[in-house]
């Protein structure tokens, strides 16, 4: 989300743990029974994936784990999710996820989401329904279900716009969701919005996610909102998308004003604007944002700048070709700014001493995959980044210093669901 | 046949258009010449016999429906028939010629689509997916409400009326030569 560097609380670097057994309890089902939709009893569902990376980067940046040296097996993601309907209107939802991802998880069980779904009207050509509990954010293409390797683009997201650091923030959120529907001659319209929510700021992931450190005090979420409409135009396979958001966190200090940041108000005010068009073979994907970032209060008698007011830009262009049902090709152009008057960082650079290299990214991606079968699927990735440091895990990366401003990423999935 | 057999099985789907499954004990030859021709892009001709779709005699779909109905029922964004039935949809696997033929015959949509959508319902809890069964034989016995193609012997009333009730809703898709009087083809407008 934004950038910003402190070495003042920086926690060490945690030894990653070994793989949880409790996923083996849900996973086995699945993975005796038949290959996807596995149906307990009418109208109960039970699903779940399992997915395995080995990232390998260049010079000293360290991405899911210590990935420079040999590479890291520090990215797992195991999940399971059961679904109920009672009654055609009714629905139950619940998933739950493991995830190892270097310094920022070590498998520890999350509740993904868990939820009612009310469809007060469900037609043809209209939906109108609720749904409340830990329900998944409405956001851009990719985030309602970005855990699950199947369905992104690539092995890593494009992380100018879905940020891995501040995952926990944008994947799922703590209230009621609204949502509707309309089809017609001229086009579909999907609504959905979420709020008043609470964003998950239960861990200090999300304080490393805003801030990019651990706060002394307590960071606290403040009453949220985030919307999303999509147009599948007539044109068969032109989806446009339009993502709001107004997401607010408090932060409360531990300590007085000369240890300790001031009882700040951090306001994210993301938009974004999707476009995608699917044909046969191929796709063609990009997406624009602009997020505006506001600290107010946080500044204190330690830390006397630390309040702003920025706006960043991000976007990406990717086209997937799929040769045949099996192999599938991407390539992609990724572009991020942390602040869009200080677009090479250099401004930052010799204010506060923040490596440019934070301020913003250029990542060129090129991935094949290959679906071996319905339920299980291999990927191999090759990224080449110029500046993108912010994206690296404060956690995996404890001095930012030492970070190279050119690196290299490569990467191999494996995948399963069912 | 298990991972290299995904490739030649589909391939040699042309041949269940023929009077008897023996015919796909054809040449090793004009297997491989066909894969040749599918992967030099004519996919029309995996399958060549109409695919229809189906339904349990009991499921109360009226006498027709339309495309939108049914783009609306496969997507799963509609769960309910109008007369407040539970609607209980069977697919094919995705990479099964009868599966691709219906998706683009007669939805309009490419079959990884309609995957995507799936995954996107079942993977955020906004939705279930479509009961898969492996092969037209097991989805004909299911829209029948039968789960082998022998019937099936029933220890009471109760459980026939529990077995009517789960498949009165039943909707799938099956290629014509597949039809008998167990199922019923329901009319696409």
């Amino acid at each position: 989300m934004r950038a910003s560097l402190s070495c003042r609380w920086s926690s060490s670097v945690r030894a990653p743990q070994s793989l949880p057994w409790w996923p083996a309890l849900v996973l086995w089902p699945g993975l005796c029974g038949p290959a996807l939709a596995f149906e307990v009893f009418e109208g109960f569902q039970v699903h779940g994936f399992l997915t395995q990376g080995y990232f390998l980067t260049s010079k000293n940046n360290n991405l899911f784990g210590e990935s420079t040296d040999g590479g890291s097996l520090g990215f797992t993601e195991i999940g399971a999710n059961a679904s109920w309907v009672p009654r055609p209107d009714v629905q139950l939802a619940i998933q739950g996820l493991s995830r190892r991802a270097g310094g920022a998880s070590e498998g520890e069980p999350e509740l993904d989401f868990a939820l009612l779904d009310y469809a007060a009207v469900e037609t043809v050509d209209r939906r109108l329904g609720v749904r409340a509990g830990r329900v998944r954010l409405p956001l851009g293409l990719y985030n309602d279900t970005r855990d699950v390797a199947f369905t992104r683009p690539s092995i890593l997201l494009p992380q100018s716009i879905y940020f891995d650091r501040a995952r926990e923030l944008a994947i799922s959120g703590d209230g009621i969701l609204f949502y509707a529907e309309e089809r017609g001659a001229w086009g579909n319209f999907m609504l959905d919005f979420a709020g008043p929510y609470f964003q998950r700021i239960g861990t200090e992931n999300a304080e490393f996610g805003i801030f990019g450190f651990e706060l002394p005090g307590d960071l606290e979420s403040r009453v949220s909102f985030m919307g999303r409409l999509i147009y599948e135009t007539p044109v068969q396979g032109l989806r446009l998308a339009i993502t709001g958001a107004r997401l607010l966190a408090k932060y409360n200090p531990r300590f007085d004003p000369s240890q300790d940041l001031g009882p700040g108000d951090d306001t994210f005010e993301p938009l974004i604007f999707s476009a995608q068009y699917e044909a046969e073979h191929w796709s063609l994907t990009g997406e624009y944002a602009r997020r505006r970032t506001k600290d107010e209060g946080f500044s204190s008698e330690a830390f006397p700048n630390f309040d702003l007011d920025i706006v960043g830009e991000s976007y990406y262009v990717q086209g997937i070709y799929r040769i045949d049902p099996h192999w599938e090709m991407v390539l992609r152009y990724d572009v991020f700014y942390a602040n869009v008057d200080d677009r090479d960082g250099s401004k930052t650079e010799a204010a506060t001493g923040t490596p440019s290299s934070f301020q913003f990214a250029k990542d060129w991606t090129f991935g094949v995959r290959y679906n071996i079968t319905p339920s299980w699927m291999a990927r191999a990735e090759y990224h080449n980044v110029y500046g993108g440091t912010v994206y690296l895990l404060s956690q995996d990366n404890p001095d930012p210093f030492a970070l190279d401003k050119k690196w290299d990423i490569f990467a191999l999935l494996l995948s399963y669901r069912f | 046949m298990l991972r290299h057999g995904v490739v030649l099985v589909k391939c040699a789907r042309p041949a269940l258009a023929g009077p008897s499954k023996g015919k796909r004990t054809g040449s090793m030859f004009r297997e491989l010449a066909l894969c040749l021709i599918l992967l030099c892009g004519w996919p029309a001709r995996a399958v060549a016999e109409e695919v229809v779709v189906a339904v349990n005699p009991r499921t109360p779909a009226g006498e027709a429906t339309t495309r939108n109905t049914l783009s609306a029922i496969f997507a799963m964004r509609l769960r309910a028939w109008e007369d407040g039935t539970p609607i209980r949809v069977y697919v094919l696997p995705d990479n099964h010629a009868v599966h691709i033929a219906f998706c683009k015959q007669i939805l309009g949509v490419f079959p990884h689509q309609y995957r995507a959508a799936w995954d996107r319902l079942v993977y955020s809890g906004t939705g279930q997916a479509p009961l898969e069964v492996e092969s037209e034989e097991e989805m004909r016995a299911r829209l029948a409400g039968t789960r082998s193609q022998r019937p099936v012997v029933v220890g009471s009333e109760q459980e026939m009326r529990a077995r009517v009730a789960v498949t009165a809703g039943a909707i799938g898709y099956l290629t014509r030569k597949m039809i008998d009087e167990s199922v019923t083809v329901l009319p696409v407008e």
